[in-house]
């Protein structure tokens, strides 16, 4: 490793905030969240060799959100069971009492955690951690215009579930 | 001669997206701008979209007080260290463990306290000592005349 090179642990230091912000606006939930960053930076070990010095929020926004893209497909080849006495799972949208006083930021991130994943990784790319249309489209491996296309329809939703 | 302009065909549709996040060419931008200077639902539509736009970019960001790195994580010259420490330790109990084996043993030098009373109350039996076999557990304190 030539000195350009961070090592993990600076990493995960460094970056960890950034890290779990961006795990958690994709999630929606701490719990995920928190487990989110243990798998990204499992893999920011593993692949830190191949790292070449540049954007590294860029590099572990890839990395994390192709982490949430590769579970997000996991559950849908083996959909969890939801068991009948867990209304949370059966109804994630509904408001319970601890959210009667939740703030407009709660508001936002319920209707981002409502989106199809496609679109909620396209718009938290872009709006959460401010990369490029291109930047995007070379992070999940999708043409540029359907980056277009996604973050736009994403926003529509997000607008439909504000109002 | 310059190039077309983009045909956004109808409204600007995600154009409007691109148009906000700025990534849009030079001559597509202009397009739009002519569009939107024209149609007013384009207009409201930019508006609409600019919002949840908005609302995405000003959330605050979230934070979590569990530790990110795994507190079992160590370098790997670390864990190497352990390993070796822990081979050292296999060996030396090994090594124990064999001495152990071939060492004189005496069974008598520390029966246990159950052998020590299974033992005595067989031989109680096989000479009919009537002490032994009778003897009750605990005498009953009597009180009174």
């Amino acid at each position: 490793m030539n000195g350009e090179v961070p090592s993990w642990e600076a990493v995960a230091r460094t970056h960890g905030r950034f890290l779990y912000n961006v795990a958690y606006r994709l999630t929606g939930k701490d719990d995920d969240a928190y487990d989110l960053v243990q798998e990204a930076l499992l893999r920011v070990r593993k692949g830190l060799e191949t790292y070449q010095p540049g954007s590294m929020e860029a590099w572990l926004s890839r990395i994390v959100t192709n982490v949430f893209l590769d579970e997000v497909r996991r559950k849908r080849r083996r959909p969890v069971e939801v068991m009948p006495e867990d209304p949370e799972r059966l109804l994630p949208s509904a408001p319970g009492a601890d959210e009667a006083t939740e703030s407009l930021s709660d508001d936002v991130q319920a209707a981002l955690r409502r989106l199809p994943e496609e679109f909620r990784t396209a718009v938290v790319l872009c709006d959460v951690v401010g990369l490029s249309y291109e930047e995007i489209a070379d992070a999940i491996s999708i043409p540029v215009g359907t980056v277009r296309s996604r973050i736009h329809r994403g926003r529509r939703l997000l607008r439909a579930a504000l109002q | 001669m310059s190039p077309a302009p983009p045909d956004f065909g109808g409204h600007l549709d995600d154009v409007l997206s691109a148009y906000l996040d700025d990534e849009l060419a030079p001559a597509a931008r202009r397009e739009a701008d002519a569009h939107l200077a024209g149609c007013a639902d384009c207009r409201a539509d930019l508006h609409e979209i600019g919002s949840a736009r908005h609302a995405v970019r000003i959330l605050p960001v979230r934070t979590t007080f569990r530790p990110l790195v795994d507190p079992d994580w160590e370098p790997a010259s670390a864990a190497a260290h352990r390993r070796r420490a822990r081979a050292a330790w296999a060996l030396a109990a090994a090594v124990a463990a064999a001495v152990a084996m071939v060492l004189p043993q005496d069974p008598e030098v520390a029966p246990s306290l159950p052998s020590m009373a299974g033992s005595h109350a067989a031989r109680a039996s096989i000479t009919g000592d009537p002490l032994s076999q009778l003897a009750p557990i605990a005498v009953p304190v009597r009180f009174g005349p």
